[in-house]
């Protein structure tokens, strides 16, 4: 390493050559299979970039072993946040398309409506409330709520008649 | 195969390097902290009782204590800037600066030259002097992440924590020639305040810049 610090271009591929095995069988010991190689590259990159941290008068186990450790821990990040897992069989779903279209058409159709016609309708045939409820949450009394859903049911189905003979 | 092709242009591109030394680092940092000491002392009015406050023992407690904490921090993040550095060797520095103040500033009550607390200023005087502490120790933050960024600290949150720590002690020995309060409560709680947050402020904030 130090005859690499001056520049010698043999001495360094003679030690990066080196290098290349032991971190192969350090990575192997700790990492899955297929991320040894990436984990060694950047390890290398690292001795290359990082090269003038290492004061000659210090051992250079601890330094190699140093950089290897920091690039372990890195790429270990880098699996946890990358991590892939196998689907479940439960993933898939249904296709919500015609759930969408019949919320779609229905909210139309309840725009058609007055207002008081269809807030309680809404409330009470598609929120699941009660009359009691209904009445309380919109302000009308629950004779009216009652009638309310009546003419606005008549009002649909003559609605969705007229939209069946006009097809 | 793709190793042997990196290894080969890693090689291509070897030029020789100047080993770093610790003690570069240091003096860089001595450097910048003197420039900076020396340009506050010429821009800024020094208190109006400087002449009177040299003769207290306390404000020498708040110039030695403050410097004994950047020393501490400073020599905890040069150690911690090698791939081999463990942690355990910062902590070491930084907790026998914080032993090494406390001592002395009992040793002075115990000699009596540690004046009794006299009435606190307002708490708004008081963060001002953490703030100033602070800002005064930017210059010093900036040099520290340089000299960080160019070495390999393999523990970033502690070389933050450390460098966080030895900048607002720096801005602390600088503050010290304005700060007009030497009440050992107030130099405890203020002071310690603002290397406290200093400290946190590196360790939150320091750590992406001195990934590599």
């Amino acid at each position: 390493m130090i005859a690499a610090q001056a520049g010698d271009k043999s001495a360094y591929r003679l030690l990066l050559d080196e290098l290349q095995v032991w971190l192969v069988r350090y990575y192997r010991r700790r990492l899955p299979p297929d991320a040894v190689d990436d984990a060694v590259q950047e390890a290398l990159v690292a001795v290359h970039t990082k090269r003038h941290t290492w004061d000659p008068s210090r051992p250079f186990a601890p330094w190699l072993a140093g950089i290897a450790r920091y690039k372990w821990i890195d790429r270990l990040r880098n699996l946890s946040a990358t991590r892939t897992e196998e689907l479940p069989e439960t993933l898939s779903v249904g296709d919500h398309g015609d759930g969408v279209l019949s919320a779609t058409v229905l909210a139309g159709l309840l725009a058609t409506l007055k207002p008081a016609q269809a807030a309680a309708i809404r409330l009470v045939k598609l929120d699941g409330l009660s009359i009691e409820e209904a009445a309380a949450r919109t302000g009308q009394s629950r004779s009216l709520v009652k009638v309310n859903i009546h003419r606005g049911l008549a009002r649909l189905s003559r609605t969705v008649e007229g939209y069946s003979d006009g097809e | 195969m793709a190793s042997r092709r990196l290894i080969n242009g890693l090689v291509d591109g070897l030029t020789p390097v100047r080993p770093r030394t610790r003690w570069r680092d240091a003096l860089l940092l001595a450097l910048v902290g003197a420039a900076e000491l020396a340009l506050v002392m010429m821009l800024q009015p020094m208190r109006d009782d400087m002449v009177s406050a040299m003769h207290d023992p306390m404000f020498w407690w708040k110039v030695g204590g403050s410097l004994c904490v950047t020393v501490a921090g400073m020599a905890a993040l040069v150690v911690l800037l090698t791939p081999d550095a463990r942690v355990g060797a910062g902590r070491r520095f930084v907790l026998g600066a914080a032993a090494a103040v406390l001592i002395a500033g009992l040793a002075l009550i115990g000699g009596g030259a540690m004046p009794t607390p006299r009435s606190m200023p307002d708490w708004r005087e008081g963060l001002s002097c953490a703030r100033l502490c602070f800002l005064y120790g930017l210059p010093m933050l900036a040099a520290t992440v340089f000299v960080a960024r160019r070495a390999a600290p393999a523990r970033p949150r502690a070389a933050a924590t450390a460098a966080g720590l030895a900048a607002t002690g720096w801005g602390s020995v600088v503050f010290c020639w304005t700060c007009p309060y030497d009440d050992p409560i107030y130099i405890t709680l203020w002071f310690g305040l603002a290397l406290t947050a200093g400290a946190l402020a590196g360790r939150l904030l320091l750590p992406r810049l001195l990934r590599w």
